[in-house]
């Protein structure tokens, strides 16, 4: 039998521990462990996660996989909430409760920087609240100028983005720059139910209502102006979105006949493909993290506390031999 | 007889560890109302999995049974909103199951 050398023309690298390098294909030996590893790309899958302490639907997020933060929504039989959870990429505990409890609203950040905007709160009332998250607690930042539930969030605490959302011409952006809102470019498809990503400067929402049946339209924002980037295989509502403008992640949401769904799909900067659906079809949810690891939790399914993850992208893989 | 394409279990979703990302990747799953799962028929891998979260295997009868009540009851609290109410949510739609 030949050996690797004579196959491949060089010898398999012995290193203490992992490949410097990521490259697909890549073979080495780790000494420290004693496995043979190689480098490949991985399958993009769901998997469930830490369920929430409490089921919630209509709620935002943000943050990352292992390092998520859920606020606001509504528990099931009841109104607005104001609650916050934390997640640690296996479980979720309780943080600092919102001051102004609602539904509807939209989220951006971190775990230790986020920021809550817009929404409903109680009594039905629109709100133009803005709350910042430090890690442990809420304190009030500036107002936006538009009062709007059922908008799309994006960016930092320091740089945040509110998009469109049921009000008015539901076509305004508002810009947040760590203490007060202004305004930016409209929108060019007016819509509500949508799903935003990226940063301040490099935004990018996609799905939506009206119609009834959802939205496959997908703009990018560069700062002052939107664009219009390549559509979603499916048109739908309700639906969560992570990632960035250039590496985007779209799951969940209701298509036409009020059917929820469980597709993902994801966004390289000019169109989407399909990717591994959740285990679980469900809208109105919380969705945070990027395109590689995302993150999905809560949401109208079931007991409404189901939290699921997705991986996908290059990963390594070890060969334990005897 | 019939191929069936599908099998159903109830299974309660424990949540870390209930659906990892290898069964993910063998596995088509289909959570549905009720702690119903729905997974393919005449797999191996879907047998290990129902073996491992402890399901309780059902016909896609009693599947659909477990399923409709959710659903109706869904259903009826979507009725029992206002009209207002109705105009910002969606009523839940009927799920009809595969054999």
């Amino acid at each position: 039998m030949a050996t690797y050398k004579e196959v491949i023309g060089t010898a398999i690298t012995n290193i203490a521990g992992d490949s410097p390098t990521t490259v697909n294909g890549d073979v080495w030996y780790n000494s420290s462990t004693s496995i043979f590893k190689f480098n490949t790309v991985l399958t993009a899958a769901w998997s469930t996660g830490g369920n929430l302490p409490t089921g919630t639907q209509e709620l935002a997020g943000a943050g990352t996989q292992t390092a998520g933060l859920a606020f606001g929504g509504e528990n099931p039989g009841a109104d607005q909430t104001n609650a916050t959870y934390e997640y640690n990429g296996s479980a979720w505990t309780g943080g600092g409760n919102l001051t102004t409890a609602r539904y509807q609203l939209a989220g951006a950040g971190t775990q230790t920087a986020g920021l809550a905007f817009g929404g409903v709160a109680s009594g039905g009332s629109r709100s133009n609240a803005t709350e910042e998250y430090n890690g442990s607690s809420w304190t009030n930042g500036g107002n936006m100028g538009t009062a709007r539930e059922r908008l799309a969030g994006a960016g930092t605490q320091t740089a945040g983005l509110a998009v469109a959302g049921d009000v008015g011409p539901k076509q305004q952006t508002e810009e947040y720059n760590g203490s007060s809102w202004t305004s930016g470019g409209n929108l060019g498809t007016a819509r509500y139910w949508l799903a935003g990503a990226g940063i301040q400067t490099a935004g990018l929402v996609f799905g939506g209502a009206p119609p009834t049946g959802g939205l496959t339209a997908t703009e990018e924002y560069n700062g002052t102006s939107w664009t219009n980037g390549g559509a979603l295989g499916t048109a739908r509502y309700k639906l969560a979105g992570c990632g960035l403008q250039t590496a985007a992640l779209a799951f969940g949401g209701i298509v036409t006949g009020g059917v929820k769904v469980a597709n993902t799909e994801l966004y390289d900067g000019s169109s989407w493909t399909a990717s591994a659906a959740m285990g679980t079809a469900r809208s109105i949810l919380g969705g945070a993290g990027t395109q590689t690891a995302g993150l999905a939790f809560g949401g109208s399914i079931g007991d409404k506390n189901q939290t699921e993850e997705f991986i996908s992208g290059a990963g390594t893989v070890g060969i334990t031999t005897t | 007889m019939a191929h069936k394409t599908y099998q159903y279990c109830v299974a309660e979703n424990w949540g870390k560890g209930f659906i990892e990302h290898n069964d993910s990747r063998k596995i088509a799953f289909s959570g549905l109302p009720g702690n119903v799962w729905q997974v393919p028929a005449h797999n191996k891998d879907a047998n290990l999995w129902i073996s491992k979260v402890l399901g309780t295997v059902k016909t896609k009868d009693e599947a659909q049974a477990i399923v409709d009540v959710e659903v109706t009851a869904a259903q009826n609290s979507w009725d029992a909103l206002s009209d207002e109410q109705k105009a910002n949510s969606t009523r839940p739609a009927d799920i009809i199951l595969e054999e």
